[in-house]
Protein backbone atom coordinates (compact mmCIF):
# COMPACT_ATOMS: atom_id res chain seq x y z
CA UNK A 1 0.00 0.00 0.00
CA UNK A 2 1.66 3.29 -1.16
CA UNK A 3 1.24 6.17 1.43
CA UNK A 4 -1.37 7.57 -0.90
CA UNK A 5 -3.55 5.23 -0.42
CA UNK A 6 -2.94 5.09 3.27
CA UNK A 7 -3.76 8.65 3.41
CA UNK A 8 -6.88 8.00 1.53
CA UNK A 9 -7.92 5.39 3.34
CA UNK A 10 -7.45 6.98 6.58
CA UNK A 11 -9.59 10.08 4.90
CA UNK A 12 -12.20 7.40 4.13
CA UNK A 13 -11.98 6.01 7.81
CA UNK A 14 -13.03 9.49 8.96
CA UNK A 15 -15.22 9.84 6.59
CA UNK A 16 -17.28 6.38 7.18
CA UNK A 17 -17.10 7.28 11.15
CA UNK A 18 -19.24 10.38 10.25
CA UNK A 19 -20.97 8.44 8.22
CA UNK A 20 -22.11 5.27 10.90
CA UNK A 21 -23.10 7.41 13.59
CA UNK A 22 -25.88 10.11 14.34
CA UNK A 23 -24.79 13.67 13.24
CA UNK A 24 -23.80 15.35 16.54
CA UNK A 25 -22.81 19.16 17.49
CA UNK A 26 -19.96 19.81 15.03
CA UNK A 27 -18.14 23.31 14.50
CA UNK A 28 -19.17 23.80 11.32
CA UNK A 29 -15.87 26.11 10.44
CA UNK A 30 -13.81 23.11 10.91
CA UNK A 31 -16.27 20.99 8.63
CA UNK A 32 -16.71 22.78 5.87
CA UNK A 33 -12.40 23.49 5.88
CA UNK A 34 -12.48 19.79 5.74
CA UNK A 35 -14.68 19.30 2.82
CA UNK A 36 -13.03 21.57 0.94
CA UNK A 37 -9.77 20.12 1.76
CA UNK A 38 -11.07 16.98 0.30
CA UNK A 39 -12.95 17.89 -2.40
CA UNK A 40 -9.45 20.25 -3.21
CA UNK A 41 -7.67 16.83 -3.35
CA UNK A 42 -10.34 15.28 -5.77
CA UNK A 43 -10.23 17.81 -8.02
CA UNK A 44 -5.88 17.83 -8.11
CA UNK A 45 -6.22 14.10 -8.26
CA UNK A 46 -8.69 14.44 -11.12
CA UNK A 47 -6.98 17.31 -13.10
CA UNK A 48 -3.92 14.70 -12.84
CA UNK A 49 -5.30 11.86 -14.89
CA UNK A 50 -7.42 13.53 -16.86
CA UNK A 51 -6.36 16.56 -18.57
CA UNK A 52 -9.85 17.65 -20.04
CA UNK A 53 -11.33 18.15 -16.42
CA UNK A 54 -9.07 21.54 -16.07
CA UNK A 55 -10.62 23.09 -18.46
CA UNK A 56 -13.09 25.54 -16.51
CA UNK A 57 -16.27 26.20 -17.58
CA UNK A 58 -18.43 29.26 -16.64
CA UNK A 59 -21.22 28.14 -14.92
CA UNK A 60 -24.02 30.70 -13.78
CA UNK A 61 -24.23 30.78 -9.63
CA UNK A 62 -27.30 28.23 -8.67
CA UNK A 63 -27.27 26.68 -11.92
CA UNK A 64 -26.35 22.75 -11.57
CA UNK A 65 -24.23 20.86 -13.94
CA UNK A 66 -26.79 18.96 -16.43
CA UNK A 67 -27.65 15.57 -15.53
CA UNK A 68 -26.99 14.90 -19.19
CA UNK A 69 -23.54 16.50 -19.45
CA UNK A 70 -22.94 13.91 -16.55
CA UNK A 71 -24.15 10.84 -17.71
CA UNK A 72 -22.80 11.55 -21.15
CA UNK A 73 -19.47 12.32 -19.89
CA UNK A 74 -19.02 11.69 -15.89
CA UNK A 75 -15.54 12.18 -15.73
CA UNK A 76 -15.99 15.91 -17.22
CA UNK A 77 -19.04 16.38 -15.52
CA UNK A 78 -17.19 15.63 -11.98
CA UNK A 79 -14.94 18.12 -13.28
CA UNK A 80 -16.96 20.72 -14.11
CA UNK A 81 -19.35 20.05 -10.70
CA UNK A 82 -16.05 20.32 -8.55
CA UNK A 83 -15.14 23.44 -10.34
CA UNK A 84 -18.05 25.28 -9.45
CA UNK A 85 -17.68 25.11 -5.62
CA UNK A 86 -16.97 27.87 -3.45
CA UNK A 87 -14.63 28.22 -0.79
CA UNK A 88 -14.75 29.34 2.18
CA UNK A 89 -13.68 32.45 3.56
CA UNK A 90 -13.36 31.99 7.39
CA UNK A 91 -11.71 33.92 10.27
CA UNK A 92 -9.71 31.28 11.03
CA UNK A 93 -6.66 29.43 9.11
CA UNK A 94 -7.30 25.91 7.39
CA UNK A 95 -4.02 25.22 9.86
CA UNK A 96 -5.65 26.33 12.56
CA UNK A 97 -9.23 24.59 11.49
CA UNK A 98 -7.56 21.46 11.05
CA UNK A 99 -5.15 21.17 13.66
CA UNK A 100 -5.27 17.55 15.67
CA UNK A 101 -4.13 19.29 18.90
CA UNK A 102 -7.30 21.56 19.44
CA UNK A 103 -9.50 20.04 22.18
CA UNK A 104 -12.90 19.22 19.60
CA UNK A 105 -15.94 17.30 20.31
CA UNK A 106 -16.13 13.73 18.80
CA UNK A 107 -17.75 14.54 15.08
CA UNK A 108 -15.75 18.03 14.83
CA UNK A 109 -12.61 15.72 15.52
CA UNK A 110 -13.71 13.07 12.71
CA UNK A 111 -13.34 15.98 10.44
CA UNK A 112 -10.73 17.60 11.69
CA UNK A 113 -9.23 13.69 10.45
CA UNK A 114 -11.18 14.02 6.88
CA UNK A 115 -9.35 17.08 6.04
CA UNK A 116 -6.22 16.84 7.75
CA UNK A 117 -5.04 13.09 5.54
CA UNK A 118 -6.62 14.77 2.86
CA UNK A 119 -4.01 17.71 2.69
CA UNK A 120 -1.27 14.89 3.19
CA UNK A 121 -2.76 12.80 0.39
CA UNK A 122 -2.83 16.40 -1.68
CA UNK A 123 1.41 16.77 -0.19
CA UNK A 124 1.61 12.97 -1.31
CA UNK A 125 0.32 13.00 -4.62
CA UNK A 126 2.71 15.59 -5.37
CA UNK A 127 5.63 13.42 -4.99
CA UNK A 128 6.81 10.50 -6.65
CA UNK A 129 5.67 7.96 -3.71
CA UNK A 130 1.90 7.78 -5.22
CA UNK A 131 3.10 4.68 -7.18
CA UNK A 132 2.27 3.47 -10.61
CA UNK A 133 0.11 5.91 -12.65
CA UNK A 134 -0.94 3.59 -15.64
CA UNK A 135 -3.73 1.99 -16.80
CA UNK A 136 -6.19 -0.02 -14.17
CA UNK A 137 -4.00 1.99 -11.83
CA UNK A 138 -5.48 5.04 -12.71
CA UNK A 139 -8.85 3.42 -12.40
CA UNK A 140 -8.68 2.32 -9.11
CA UNK A 141 -7.45 6.23 -8.09
CA UNK A 142 -10.48 7.56 -9.88
CA UNK A 143 -13.10 5.77 -8.16
CA UNK A 144 -10.90 5.98 -4.76
CA UNK A 145 -11.61 9.93 -5.08
CA UNK A 146 -14.61 9.19 -6.86
CA UNK A 147 -15.78 7.26 -3.44
CA UNK A 148 -14.42 10.46 -1.46
CA UNK A 149 -16.47 12.69 -3.54
CA UNK A 150 -19.66 10.92 -2.99
CA UNK A 151 -19.09 10.67 0.76
CA UNK A 152 -18.56 14.10 1.26
CA UNK A 153 -22.06 14.83 -0.87
CA UNK A 154 -23.79 12.54 1.28
CA UNK A 155 -22.54 14.49 4.58
CA UNK A 156 -23.79 17.37 2.91
CA UNK A 157 -26.95 17.01 4.37
CA UNK A 158 -26.16 16.67 7.86
CA UNK A 159 -24.12 19.59 7.76
CA UNK A 160 -27.20 21.50 5.94
CA UNK A 161 -29.02 20.26 9.00
CA UNK A 162 -26.75 21.85 11.77
CA UNK A 163 -26.51 25.38 9.74
CA UNK A 164 -29.66 26.70 11.28
CA UNK A 165 -29.73 31.09 9.88
CA UNK A 166 -26.00 30.01 8.31
CA UNK A 167 -26.65 30.91 4.96
CA UNK A 168 -23.36 30.39 3.98
CA UNK A 169 -23.11 27.00 4.65
CA UNK A 170 -25.99 26.08 2.31
CA UNK A 171 -24.32 28.19 -0.33
CA UNK A 172 -21.46 26.14 -0.12
CA UNK A 173 -22.91 22.87 -0.44
CA UNK A 174 -25.58 24.34 -3.16
CA UNK A 175 -22.28 25.04 -5.64
CA UNK A 176 -21.45 21.81 -5.46
CA UNK A 177 -25.23 20.31 -6.59
CA UNK A 178 -24.58 17.29 -8.28
CA UNK A 179 -21.98 15.90 -6.84
CA UNK A 180 -23.40 12.74 -5.81
CA UNK A 181 -24.85 12.15 -9.12
CA UNK A 182 -21.57 12.87 -10.80
CA UNK A 183 -19.77 10.50 -8.67
CA UNK A 184 -21.87 7.86 -9.19
CA UNK A 185 -21.48 8.31 -12.82
CA UNK A 186 -18.01 8.14 -12.00
CA UNK A 187 -17.83 4.97 -9.94
CA UNK A 188 -20.58 3.44 -12.43
CA UNK A 189 -17.73 3.80 -15.43
CA UNK A 190 -14.51 2.71 -13.49
CA UNK A 191 -16.74 -0.45 -12.60
CA UNK A 192 -16.55 -2.78 -9.55
CA UNK A 193 -13.09 -4.48 -11.21
CA UNK A 194 -10.75 -1.50 -12.46
CA UNK A 195 -8.43 -4.00 -14.01
CA UNK A 196 -11.34 -4.83 -16.42
CA UNK A 197 -11.13 -1.70 -18.13
CA UNK A 198 -9.31 -1.18 -21.62
CA UNK A 199 -5.89 0.79 -20.93
CA UNK A 200 -3.30 2.30 -23.01
CA UNK A 201 -0.23 1.07 -22.25
CA UNK A 202 1.51 4.67 -20.97
CA UNK A 203 -1.26 7.12 -21.34
CA UNK A 204 -3.60 7.03 -18.45
CA UNK A 205 -5.92 9.69 -19.56
CA UNK A 206 -6.08 8.34 -23.14
CA UNK A 207 -7.03 5.08 -21.57
CA UNK A 208 -9.88 6.68 -19.51
CA UNK A 209 -11.12 8.49 -22.69
CA UNK A 210 -10.98 5.22 -24.67
CA UNK A 211 -13.04 3.76 -21.98
CA UNK A 212 -15.65 6.39 -22.68
CA UNK A 213 -16.01 5.40 -26.30
CA UNK A 214 -17.03 2.01 -24.99
CA UNK A 215 -20.22 2.81 -22.50
CA UNK A 216 -22.30 1.63 -25.10
CA UNK A 217 -23.24 -1.55 -23.31
CA UNK A 218 -23.94 0.24 -19.31
CA UNK A 219 -27.09 0.14 -17.72
CA UNK A 220 -29.44 2.81 -18.44
CA UNK A 221 -28.64 5.82 -15.83
CA UNK A 222 -30.33 8.57 -14.02
CA UNK A 223 -30.55 10.86 -16.86
CA UNK A 224 -31.53 8.19 -19.37
CA UNK A 225 -34.70 7.21 -16.96
CA UNK A 226 -35.90 11.13 -16.74
CA UNK A 227 -35.04 11.16 -20.62
CA UNK A 228 -37.45 8.51 -20.71
CA UNK A 229 -40.19 9.57 -18.79
CA UNK A 230 -39.87 13.36 -20.73
CA UNK A 231 -40.80 11.37 -23.82
CA UNK A 232 -43.70 9.42 -22.08
CA UNK A 233 -44.73 13.27 -21.09
CA UNK A 234 -44.56 13.96 -24.36
CA UNK A 235 -45.79 11.61 -26.65
CA UNK A 236 -48.53 9.21 -24.35
CA UNK A 237 -48.41 6.74 -27.34
CA UNK A 238 -47.37 4.05 -24.80
CA UNK A 239 -50.24 4.96 -22.60
CA UNK A 240 -53.25 5.02 -25.20
CA UNK A 241 -55.79 1.63 -24.51
CA UNK A 242 -54.65 -1.18 -26.08
CA UNK A 243 -56.36 -5.13 -26.46
CA UNK A 244 -54.27 -6.22 -23.55
CA UNK A 245 -55.47 -3.36 -21.04
CA UNK A 246 -58.93 -4.21 -19.78
CA UNK A 247 -61.60 -2.35 -20.59
CA UNK A 248 -62.45 -0.85 -17.33
CA UNK A 249 -59.00 0.28 -16.50
CA UNK A 250 -58.77 2.10 -20.31
CA UNK A 251 -61.93 3.57 -19.67
CA UNK A 252 -61.34 4.82 -16.32
CA UNK A 253 -57.80 6.46 -17.81
CA UNK A 254 -58.49 7.74 -20.92
CA UNK A 255 -60.81 10.91 -19.98
CA UNK A 256 -58.27 11.93 -17.88
CA UNK A 257 -55.48 11.22 -20.82
CA UNK A 258 -57.48 12.64 -23.79
CA UNK A 259 -57.95 16.57 -22.97
CA UNK A 260 -54.18 16.27 -22.58
CA UNK A 261 -53.20 14.42 -25.48
CA UNK A 262 -55.50 16.35 -27.71
CA UNK A 263 -53.89 19.93 -26.59
CA UNK A 264 -50.65 18.43 -27.13
CA UNK A 265 -51.35 16.62 -30.46
CA UNK A 266 -53.53 20.00 -31.63
CA UNK A 267 -50.13 22.04 -31.31
CA UNK A 268 -48.63 22.94 -34.65
CA UNK A 269 -45.36 21.91 -33.88
CA UNK A 270 -46.26 17.57 -33.32
CA UNK A 271 -48.24 16.19 -36.23
CA UNK A 272 -47.54 13.35 -37.99
CA UNK A 273 -44.19 13.83 -39.23
CA UNK A 274 -42.48 13.73 -35.65
CA UNK A 275 -44.59 10.30 -35.56
CA UNK A 276 -46.91 11.40 -32.52
CA UNK A 277 -49.91 10.61 -34.69
CA UNK A 278 -50.47 7.27 -34.59
CA UNK A 279 -50.49 5.30 -37.70
CA UNK A 280 -53.87 4.51 -39.20
CA UNK A 281 -55.87 6.76 -37.16
CA UNK A 282 -57.97 9.62 -39.17
CA UNK A 283 -59.56 11.09 -36.74
CA UNK A 284 -59.55 11.88 -32.89
CA UNK A 285 -59.66 10.08 -30.53
CA UNK A 286 -58.84 7.04 -31.89
CA UNK A 287 -61.44 4.18 -32.49
CA UNK A 288 -59.35 1.04 -33.15
CA UNK A 289 -58.38 -0.79 -30.28
CA UNK A 290 -60.40 0.97 -27.97
CA UNK A 291 -63.88 0.05 -29.14
CA UNK A 292 -63.11 -2.72 -30.91
CA UNK A 293 -63.21 -4.89 -27.69
CA UNK B 1 -20.91 -23.98 -22.38
CA UNK B 2 -21.23 -21.86 -19.30
CA UNK B 3 -18.51 -20.94 -16.94
CA UNK B 4 -18.50 -21.45 -13.77
CA UNK B 5 -19.22 -18.89 -11.29
CA UNK B 6 -16.79 -17.08 -9.74
CA UNK B 7 -17.58 -15.49 -6.12
CA UNK B 8 -15.85 -12.83 -4.43
CA UNK B 9 -15.36 -14.27 -0.67
CA UNK B 10 -16.59 -12.38 1.77
CA UNK B 11 -14.67 -11.81 5.17
CA UNK B 12 -15.53 -13.44 8.61
CA UNK B 13 -17.07 -10.13 9.63
CA UNK B 14 -19.22 -9.50 6.46
CA UNK B 15 -21.03 -13.03 6.35
CA UNK B 16 -21.27 -13.00 9.97
CA UNK B 17 -23.19 -9.49 9.29
CA UNK B 18 -24.91 -11.12 6.07
CA UNK B 19 -26.41 -13.79 7.97
CA UNK B 20 -27.68 -11.64 10.50
CA UNK B 21 -29.12 -9.24 8.08
CA UNK B 22 -31.07 -12.32 6.29
CA UNK B 23 -32.66 -13.44 9.32
CA UNK B 24 -33.45 -10.00 10.33
CA UNK B 25 -35.05 -9.66 6.90
CA UNK B 26 -36.29 -12.99 7.53
CA UNK B 27 -38.17 -11.98 10.39
CA UNK B 28 -39.39 -8.72 9.11
CA UNK B 29 -41.20 -10.97 6.35
CA UNK B 30 -43.30 -12.60 8.65
CA UNK B 31 -44.30 -9.81 10.99
CA UNK B 32 -44.53 -6.58 9.41
CA UNK B 33 -47.91 -5.97 7.40
CA UNK B 34 -47.13 -5.84 3.83
CA UNK B 35 -49.86 -3.23 3.13
CA UNK B 36 -48.93 -0.79 5.57
CA UNK B 37 -45.63 -1.19 6.55
CA UNK B 38 -43.67 -2.60 3.90
CA UNK B 39 -41.39 0.20 3.76
CA UNK B 40 -39.06 -0.72 6.55
CA UNK B 41 -38.49 -4.41 4.73
CA UNK B 42 -37.55 -2.53 1.32
CA UNK B 43 -35.46 -0.39 3.51
CA UNK B 44 -33.53 -3.16 4.64
CA UNK B 45 -33.60 -4.82 1.07
CA UNK B 46 -32.08 -1.67 0.06
CA UNK B 47 -29.02 -2.01 2.84
CA UNK B 48 -28.52 -4.98 1.72
CA UNK B 49 -28.19 -4.63 -1.75
CA UNK B 50 -25.30 -2.12 -1.12
CA UNK B 51 -23.50 -4.67 1.21
CA UNK B 52 -24.23 -7.50 -1.70
CA UNK B 53 -22.41 -4.29 -4.82
CA UNK B 54 -19.42 -6.20 -5.47
CA UNK B 55 -17.96 -7.83 -8.00
CA UNK B 56 -17.46 -10.89 -8.39
CA UNK B 57 -20.93 -11.45 -6.51
CA UNK B 58 -20.36 -12.92 -2.83
CA UNK B 59 -21.94 -16.46 -3.06
CA UNK B 60 -24.95 -17.19 -2.34
CA UNK B 61 -25.70 -17.90 1.84
CA UNK B 62 -24.43 -21.94 2.98
CA UNK B 63 -27.84 -22.11 5.10
CA UNK B 64 -31.53 -21.09 3.91
CA UNK B 65 -32.04 -18.47 7.28
CA UNK B 66 -34.36 -18.98 9.74
CA UNK B 67 -36.29 -16.53 11.50
CA UNK B 68 -34.54 -14.50 13.81
CA UNK B 69 -34.84 -15.29 17.71
CA UNK B 70 -33.62 -12.31 18.88
CA UNK B 71 -34.07 -9.28 16.06
CA UNK B 72 -32.26 -6.38 17.90
CA UNK B 73 -29.11 -8.69 19.01
CA UNK B 74 -28.96 -9.45 14.84
CA UNK B 75 -29.30 -5.82 14.42
CA UNK B 76 -26.58 -4.82 16.52
CA UNK B 77 -24.51 -7.64 15.01
CA UNK B 78 -24.48 -6.89 11.68
CA UNK B 79 -23.86 -3.20 12.85
CA UNK B 80 -20.95 -4.28 14.51
CA UNK B 81 -19.52 -6.66 12.06
CA UNK B 82 -20.02 -4.00 9.00
CA UNK B 83 -17.63 -1.47 11.61
CA UNK B 84 -15.28 -4.20 11.90
CA UNK B 85 -15.30 -5.28 8.08
CA UNK B 86 -15.33 -1.64 7.23
CA UNK B 87 -11.66 -0.96 9.32
CA UNK B 88 -10.25 -4.09 7.50
CA UNK B 89 -10.88 -2.81 4.45
CA UNK B 90 -7.89 -1.52 2.20
CA UNK B 91 -9.03 0.50 -0.37
CA UNK B 92 -11.62 3.78 0.74
CA UNK B 93 -13.84 2.64 -1.47
CA UNK B 94 -14.58 -0.46 0.54
CA UNK B 95 -14.34 0.92 3.34
CA UNK B 96 -17.63 3.50 2.28
CA UNK B 97 -19.29 0.88 1.06
CA UNK B 98 -20.30 -0.43 4.33
CA UNK B 99 -20.21 3.28 5.80
CA UNK B 100 -23.39 3.47 3.71
CA UNK B 101 -24.98 0.02 4.85
CA UNK B 102 -24.50 1.25 8.25
CA UNK B 103 -26.04 4.71 7.74
CA UNK B 104 -29.08 2.89 6.14
CA UNK B 105 -29.41 0.37 9.10
CA UNK B 106 -29.43 3.83 11.01
CA UNK B 107 -31.69 5.70 9.36
CA UNK B 108 -33.98 2.70 9.98
CA UNK B 109 -33.24 2.53 13.94
CA UNK B 110 -35.09 5.70 14.08
CA UNK B 111 -38.15 4.16 12.73
CA UNK B 112 -40.60 3.70 15.99
CA UNK B 113 -42.38 0.92 13.81
CA UNK B 114 -38.81 -0.66 13.56
CA UNK B 115 -37.74 -0.63 16.97
CA UNK B 116 -41.80 -2.38 17.81
CA UNK B 117 -40.92 -4.54 14.66
CA UNK B 118 -37.47 -5.89 16.59
CA UNK B 119 -38.81 -5.49 20.29
CA UNK B 120 -38.06 -8.91 22.30
CA UNK B 121 -41.33 -10.67 21.72
CA UNK B 122 -43.00 -7.82 19.62
CA UNK B 123 -45.84 -8.27 16.89
CA UNK B 124 -46.07 -11.95 15.60
CA UNK B 125 -43.87 -14.04 17.96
Amino acid sequence: MTPWNLAILHTANALTALLSEPPGRVDLDVAVTARAAVLDHVTTVLADLVPRTRTRHSRPIGHAVPVALIEADPLDGLGRVLHGRIRPLLDRAPSELLDARRRVDATTALWVDAGRYALVATRVWSGPAVGSRDGPRAWQVVGEVAALAEAVAVLDRDLVAQAGERQWVQQIVESTAGLRIAAREVLALVGPDCAARPAAPSNEAAAITAALAGRAGRPPTLSKDVGHLTVLLINPRPWLPTRSVPAPVSGGVWPYLQPVTQSRWAAPTCGRNLGCWPAGFTQWPPVTGASSR
Amino acid sequence: MTPDPTFTTPSAHVRAAREALARLQHHLDLVLDPMTESVLATDLAFAVLGLEDVYPPYPPLAVEPLPSEDPAADFDTAIRALLVASSEATTARETLRYAYVIRDLRAMESDPAFALAVAPGGRGR
